[in-house]
């Protein structure tokens, strides 16, 4: 009987993110990924039923280790101001140190995996997050506002800014590449925005 | 990730099983083999694989016969 080998699994699933980021998630095949991977596609066949539910178990698990990093030293009761740190801090972690993984949501994203992956991932996340904002009103520390208005302001220019540093070009085609600093700049910003 | 109980064996083959139709066909010559627990085609890959998960230790050749008499060609993948 062939084991579970936890290294060769981790392989696999590296080589998995890296080939869907370079072909998309139609030019993946399991023949392609074994060579990647250089394992025979038997062993692919022990782990996985097919394509599609390799798929999909990849992105639930990357989507759960998107979720703890998430959360990492986060508490839904903290102050909005020191939970907006720690948000920042861990949501720019793992967008820097995960480019694969965060191209390949944007693929996902658009797939008929979304609702699946999103089903079993966001309610981790959401909840929390949840609690920490409807405290932040009812403690005076944060604007009422509907949620996508709220993202778009706490969250969507740190992603800006990663993206602007992962093309290595800001507006204009500038030369431009994060530091803290401009990180620290932009949440002054923002925490002044969503303040009362 | 698949759990697997302590005596679950799984066992691919390369097959010409072309469509979860044809793939029917298959049902009741597995379905005679006590062992087998589960088992799946993925029709979109070029080996058109079959996996199937078995119970207790299966000699790979009982399942080459039952998809040759179900009409398909079948070699064990390793």
């Amino acid at each position: 009987m062939r084991k579970r080998d936890e290294h060769k699994i981790s392989l696999v699933h590296q080589k998995a993110l890296e080939l869907i980021v370079h072909e998309g998630l139609n030019g993946f095949s399991m023949q392609k990924l074994a060579k990647a991977a250089g394992v025979s596609p038997a062993t692919l066949y022990i782990y996985y039923k097919d394509k599609n539910d390799l798929i999909l178990q990849l992105g639930i698990e990357e989507g759960r280790r998107m979720s703890v990093a998430t959360l990492k030293d986060f508490d839904p009761d903290m102050s909005f101001e020191e939970g907006m740190r720690i948000q920042w801090r861990n949501r720019a972690e793992f967008w820097l140190s995960n480019p694969d993984s965060i191209q390949c949501f944007d693929h996902l994203r658009h797939s008929p995996f979304r609702d699946q992956i999103y089903n079993s991932v966001v309610s981790e996340l959401s909840e929390p997050l949840g609690r920490f904002t409807k405290n932040a009103v009812k403690k005076g520390e944060l604007k009422p506002m509907p949620l996508e208005v709220f993202w778009s302001i706490a969250y969507a220019p740190l992603i800006n800014l990663i993206k602007f540093h992962q093309e290595g070009r800001s507006v204009g085609n500038r030369p431009f590449s994060i530091s803290r600093e401009i990180m620290d700049q932009t949440l002054e910003l923002v925490l002044k925005a969503l303040k009362p | 990730m698949i759990t697997m109980t302590a005596t679950t064996e799984i066992l691919v083959f390369k097959t010409d099983i072309g469509s979860p139709e044809a793939g029917k066909r298959l049902e009741p010559f597995l379905a005679a083999l006590p062992a087998v627990l589960r088992w799946t085609v993925d029709c979109d890959d070029v080996d058109c694989v079959l996996r199937v998960e078995v119970s207790e230790r299966l000699d790979p050749k009982r399942i080459i016969e039952q998809v040759a008499a179900a009409g398909f060609s079948c070699e064990e993948l390793t």
